[in-house]
């Protein structure tokens, strides 16, 4: 029920469509009720040569009572006037007429509904989409890229059969059902209750349907998600899979999934493959249930014959609602599988959310940032920051160093509030970031993440992101900056290359490269460079770093590095050990202090004879083994 | 190379401008003979299923055609007749004809459903297999959302084709004999007068299939932008965020989404105004039915019987003209989906393995290049006159400033591309003149820029050698320097790697595709760049276990932190793609040339302060 009134709930935008749709089918059920009865009209007229047997000349036309006789006699003052021919001829264009009526409000039916239904569509995808960027890192930590992306297509996409199928149908057919189950009771009560016989059996067959079918459907949707998934990270680990020679293990791996959606699919199928011909067969009880009893009927003469052949022509309009019934039963199961698996993705809270009394920062802060004993964990009981506390002043330069996995990148992520802290608290400025508007924070910091992540398109849209509006003249500066504008004006297409997905066309180097000039252009007050220049070789990193020097003045910067030789400059280096700070100052003051820090400083400036020796250990090693 | 799925390509840039990945020559054909006898190859091993399909699709037809006609008979002989005893055997005929009708109507659904998703499971299980073949060039070059699409969606219309399309032009085609061969034989006027609104509907259908093309390319194109568009924006929405483009980003995807919504909504409209039109034509007959047999009753020149029978198969006579309409749309589209499926079949890895490439013996070591020439793209050379030669148990490192090909060779080494000019050895023998399977199979590659998969963290280290036992996890885990970090882990080596490695610190990745190389056992070993993230001390360590494990094997090493590289038997400097420099550290420094300026300005200015 709350999955029906989520799904509604997208209906709301698309009123129109839908009062649209509604009269129009409602005129439409109308009209196909209306040609059965001018069929019968005709019928009990050509019937007279059968039970008066008297010749067509001495016709007389009595029309019925009904508003198609009325119709019928439009333009003429005397009945009796006409010939028999005549009255057929009017019939039958009255029949053209309603027919065109029918055209047309088919044609308006569909469409408007599937202005509504695709229109519906888009909005479900516009909101998970919005959705999808309101929630934080954590969730897409969590998720697989592919199966969110079989969520927003292949599931939102049942929204159009729901409401431009699904529920047109239903509203019309169940119209229909009693319309012609009215008409039906006017001939004769009885035989209208015999051909209700078979209902029980489609409603019993129906209920049964419902109970396997959704969780099949559902199965189904979520196996083809799954199947998404695992394809996805399939290819984007293809050079892997390559240098591992792991081709055919993978192929049989995706094979499996393969073969598990196709079951899954076909556990659906077969449901569907019994339940219609059974709907179709119950239905079709009626017209043999109409051959005897009505036959009979009309041997005793309790029925005319006119009155049986309007009934085997409304029957097919009577079970036709049945039948599509069924089909939008099916329908409605299937949208709802894919309604849950929407709103499940809707429903995810995002658990980096903005105060609703949120403020704006102004246009530029200084950039003053301090951690207040803030601890941080992504897992419970795995505590991967404790109690830091560092204030960093407006323009210093600060490095964080220490070994691998320690929190570095963890803690530079905290700021732009990627994560929220567990305790304590993060200011800029002053103002604790929670406080503020996730925009106008983000937009005071500039971040080259570790693991760089280019856009498929080209090198310019690339700098441009996170300022489209720049100039030329800007982005060449800061493609400079970051020492790109070199290699990127020697391509044959300089800044209009395609870097292709990722970025798979460019090195390792280029790549940062490219990272780094699209913080630069970003122009905020708060500088991240984390690990910016690891695959850039020293000499280009000297260059870089000389550039960012300058532009480091009068920004706060936080460096992370695990070539020492790139933060030495720093106003302050901070060692992160276990999960805590344990050492501060400049390069100066650790150096001369016994610590990590200048653990770290010998190791890289250890004395070669180690290396020499190394080496001449394995070779005399390699000796043995040849 | 026309692999989008539509003419809009779907790549994006940030900027929101799409670039070209390939062009859709959506030729529209509705029948492509080759392209039907390849598809049709996919079915052949159920040919028994689809006959047996075929069999009850005729029988069904046959049992609905004599519905109508047993009503028929009904009236006119019974009713009319007051035949008590003839009317309860047409009763009995009318069930045991439906009772048949929807048995052999739901079997054969089944069974073509059955078939066809057996097929559809094949076709794509090849695609997957053959998506893994091909070479790394590929690729680079093909986005990867698109290529999933087609992996389903070019796939499905196939299989809507193949298990549907057909049955269904068959029993169409026979219904529509079985009834004008019924009319005709009922009333021969009667029925030439309804066939005169034939000609009406198949020219209303040849306008519609014209412009029905256009408008469902449009949809699949749009579609095919939204996935493409949707699956970077999720891959990349760290940037995204951290750069505060949200409201940009979101702004690009609703356009590219109202399109696919408008281009759904003119292909449907098209539909709503054909089916009403090919309705209204049907009714038409009806109307006619109507009057002229309406005035043949009344001269009695028809019994009402046959009036009632005629109007039921009129509706029957239009359903599957309805019907083949549609599958002319179907057709369409599978044969462009088709084409594309078959394209991609087709398209031979760019690095192939011969047919007399043999399997490579167990390797020595020594590598050569020699003359080694290399472009990704034909106009722009990567490498140039590059020779090198390392003797087995040798390391030997590669460095230079950053695009100067240092990644290129290794690729070259592991045959991920051809060369363009001289050639790559391994012990003496071509590498283009091996199965590449057998030689990346005593290979371990770090590369520059790992992938970890989703599973845990033993199933990654074990990924080349997926036989190897726990101990041996953790052996390489231990070389790697990588157990430290995965024992304090409460789940340890069962720990869930998320996808792309997103739960693990960059340096902590490095070490588990270093854990993950070493496991596999290789004879050479390539790093590029593998611990580039990972801290000195941690560094040292792996140094340390690794010269253990290298004894005897050959290594190539890249890395741009010279304390890396320092304990290579030889090293190469790079630059715009030659080979500047080479020979020994002590060599090099005493050369006095372009890696005793690296060297200087990494570690003795660093001393000096
Ligand atoms: N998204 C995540 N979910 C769970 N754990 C995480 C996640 N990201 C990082 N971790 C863990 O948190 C710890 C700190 O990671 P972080 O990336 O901050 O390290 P780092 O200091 O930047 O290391 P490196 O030098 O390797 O980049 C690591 O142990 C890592 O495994
Ligand atoms: N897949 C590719 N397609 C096209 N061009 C490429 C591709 N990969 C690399 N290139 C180009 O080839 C050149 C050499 O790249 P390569 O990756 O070998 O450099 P590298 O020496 O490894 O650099 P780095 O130190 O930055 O990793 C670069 O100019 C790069 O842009
Ligand atoms: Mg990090
Ligand atoms: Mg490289």
């Amino acid at each position: 029920m709350k999955t029906l009134r989520f799904l509604f709930g997208y209906t709301r935008n698309h009123r129109f469509p839908l009062i649209v749709t509604v009269l129009a089918m409602s005129s439409l059920t109308a009209v196909s009720l209306v040609e059965p009865k001018i069929i019968s009209e005709m019928i009990s007229i050509v019937k007279a040569p059968f039970s008066t047997s008297v010749g067509a000349t001495s016709f007389a036309y009595v029309p019925s009572s009904n508003f198609i006789g009325r119709l019928a006699l439009i333009g003429t003052t005397d009945p009796s006037r006409l010939t028999m021919l005549d009255v057929i001829g009017r019939l039958a264009f009255l029949a053209l007429v309603f027919y065109i009526l029918r055209a047309v409000l088919t044609f308006l039916r569909s469409y408007a509904a599937h202005v509504a239904g695709w229109g519906a569509v888009a909005d479900a995808r516009r909101d998970i989409y919005r959705h999808l960027q309101r929630l934080s890192l954590r969730f897409y930590e969590d998720q697989k890229t592919g199966d969110l992306m079989s969520r927003m297509v292949n599931d939102s996409d049942m929204f159009e059969t729901l409401i431009a199928h699904a529920i047109p149908d239903t509203i019309v057919n169940v119209l229909l059902f009693f319309g012609v189950a009215a008409i039906l009771m006017g001939y004769s009560t009885r035989l209208m209750l015999l051909t209700l016989v078979p209902i029980p059996m489609i409603v019993f067959a129906a209920r049964g349907f419902t109970k396997y079918v959704r969780p099949a459907f559902r199965a189904r949707q979520k196996e083809l998600g799954d199947l998404n998934a695992t394809l996805n990270d399939n290819l984007s680990g293809i050079r892997e899979i390559k240098a591992f020679t792991r081709e055919d293990i993978e192929a049989e791996r995706i094979g499996a999934h393969i073969s598990r959606y196709r079951d899954s699919l076909l556990r659906a199928l077969r449901l569907m493959a019994t339940f219609h011909p059974f709907v179709e067969f119950s239905s079709s009880l009626g017209t043999i249930v109409l051959i005897y009893f009505g036959g009979q009927l009309v041997l005793q003469e309790t029925l005319p014959l006119e009155d049986l052949v309007a009934f085997f022509l409304y029957l097919n309009i009577f079970y036709q609602p049945v039948r599509m019934l069924s089909g939008a039963w099916e329908n409605i199961q299937h949208a709802m599988a894919g309604a849950e698996r929407v709103a499940e993705l809707l429903h995810e809270e995002p658990d980096v959310v903005e105060r609703h009394d949120a403020v704006t920062l102004p246009e530029r802060a200084d950039g003053a940032i301090s951690f207040n004993g803030v601890s941080f964990r992504y897992v419970e009981h795995q505590p991967v920051l404790e109690d830091i506390t560092l204030h960093i002043p407006a323009g210093h330069v600060v490095a964080l160093v220490g070994p691998t996995g320690v929190g570095k990148s963890t803690l530079a992520s905290l700021i732009p509030r990627f994560y929220d802290v567990i305790d304590g608290s993060i200011t800029l400025d002053g103002h604790d970031i929670r406080d503020l508007t996730l925009r106008s924070l983000r937009q005071q910091v500039s971040i080259v993440l570790q693991d760089v992540f280019l856009f498929h398109g080209t090198a310019r849209d690339n700098i441009l992101f996170g300022r489209p509006d720049a100039t030329e003249e800007e982005m060449i500066q800061a493609a400079k900056i970051a020492n790109a504008h070199e290699f990127l004006d020697t391509l044959p297409e300089g800044y209009d290359t395609v870097i292709g997905e990722r970025g798979v066309k460019l090195s390792g180097g280029q790549k940062q490269r490219l990272a780094i000039a699209r913080a630069v252009l970003k122009d905020a007050p708060v500088l991240i460079l984390d690990e910016a220049t690891s695959s850039v070789d020293t000499q280009t990193e000297m260059l870089i770093q000389e550039a960012l020097e300058r532009l480091m003045v009068g920004r706060t910067t936080i460096i992370i590095a695990h070539r020492l030789s790139t933060i030495r400059s720093a106003d302050a280096i901070v060692v992160l050990e276990g999960s805590r700070i344990t050492q501060t100052g400049t390069h100066e003051e650790l150096i001369v202090q016994d610590g990590l820090y200048r653990q770290l400083n010998e190791v890289q400036n250890e004395i070669e004879p180690r290396y020499v020796m190394l080496r001449e250990r394995r070779r005399s090693a390699a000796q043995v083994v040849v | 190379m026309s692999f989008s799925i539509g003419t809009t390509s779907v790549g994006r840039g940030p900027g929101g401008i799409l670039h070209g990945l390939g062009d859709d020559e959506d030729k529209g054909r509705v029948w492509d003979a080759h392209v039907v006898s390849r598809m049709l190859a996919y079915v052949k091993p159920y040919r028994a299923s689809m006959v047996t399909a075929f069999v009850l699709t005729v029988i069904s037809a046959a049992l609905g055609l004599a519905v109508p006609y047993l009503i028929k008979i009904a009236i006119d002989q019974h009713i009319v007749n007051r035949d008590l005893v003839g009317l309860d055997l047409i009763a009995l005929a009318t069930l045991v004809a439906f009772v048949g009708l929807y048995a052999s109507s739901a079997i054969q659904q089944y069974l073509l459903s059955l078939t066809g998703q057996r097929v559809l499971g094949e076709m794509r299980s090849q695609l997957v297999g053959h998506l893994q073949d091909l070479h790394l060039g590929y690729h680079d070059t093909h986005i990867i959302g698109v290529t999933i699409s087609r992996v389903f969606s070019d796939v499905g219309v196939i299989n809507d084709l193949l298990s549907q399309g057909l049955i269904t032009l068959a029993s169409d085609v026979l219904t529509l004999i079985g009834i004008v061969v019924i009319m005709l034989l009922m009333d021969p006027r009667l029925a030439l007068l309804t066939f005169t609104v034939v000609p009406l509907m198949v020219v209303a259908t040849m306008i519609f299939a014209r412009h029905a093309k256009v408008a469902f390319r449009e949809t699949r194109a749009t579609n095919a932008s939204v996935v493409g568009d949707l699956a970077e924006d999720l891959a990349g929405m760290r940037v995204i965020q951290a750069f505060a483009q949200e409201g940009t980003e979101q702004e690009h995807f609703e356009e590219v989404n109202r399109a696919n919504r408008d281009a759904n909504v003119r292909a449907m409209t098209l539909s709503f105004i054909f089916m009403p039109t090919v309705q209204f034509l049907g009714t038409l007959a009806t109307a006619v039915v109507l009057f002229f047999g309406g005035r043949a009753v009344a001269s009695e020149a028809l019994t009402l019987g046959v009036i009632v029978a005629f109007l039921s198969y009129v509706t029957r006579f239009f359903q599957p003209i309805r019907e083949l309409s549609q599958l002319y749309t179907t057709m369409q589209q599978a044969m462009a989906g088709g084409e594309r499926v078959l394209e991609l079949l087709d398209t031979r890895p760019g690095v192939p393995d011969r047919s007399s490439a043999v399997e490579m013996p167990a390797i020595r070591g020594r590598v050569e290049l020699r003359d080694v020439g290399f472009a990704y793209r034909s106009a722009e050379p990567v490498l140039r006159d590059v020779n090198l030669t390392i003797e087995p148990g040798e390391t030997v490192a590669l460095v230079g400033p950053t695009g100067a090909g240092k990644t290129s060779i290794s690729n070259l080494i592991a045959r991920f591309y051809d060369v363009t000019e001289g050639a790559v050895l391994v012990d003496g023998i071509d590498v283009r003149d091996v199965a590449q399977r057998s030689l990346r199979r005593q290979m371990g590659i770090v590369p520059q820029d790992p992938y970890l998969f989703s599973g845990t963290i033993a199933d990654n280290i074990r990924f080349g050698e997926p036989e190897a036992s726990d101990e041996a996890v953790r052996e390489a885990a231990r070389m790697a320097n990588a157990d430290e970090f995965i024992e304090r882990l409460s789940d340890g080596y069962e720990t869930q790697i998320q996808e792309g490695g997103a739960n693990f610190s960059v340096g902590q990745r490095q070490l588990l595709c270093i854990a993950r190389a070493v496991l596999a056992d290789p004879r050479i070993l390539i790093l590029d760049e593998a611990t580039s993230s990972v801290d000195t001390m941690t560094e040292v360590l792996i140094q340390d276990a690794l010269d253990r494990l290298l004894a005897g094997r050959t290594a190539v090493v890249i890395a741009h932190r010279l304390s890396t590289i320092r304990n290579a038997d030889q090293i190469c400097v790079i630059d715009d793609g030659r080979i500047v420099e080479q020979g020994t550290h002590e060599e090099l420094l005493a050369r006095g040339g372009v890696y005793r300026e690296l060297y200087e300005r990494q570690f003795v200015s660093a001393s000096a302060v």
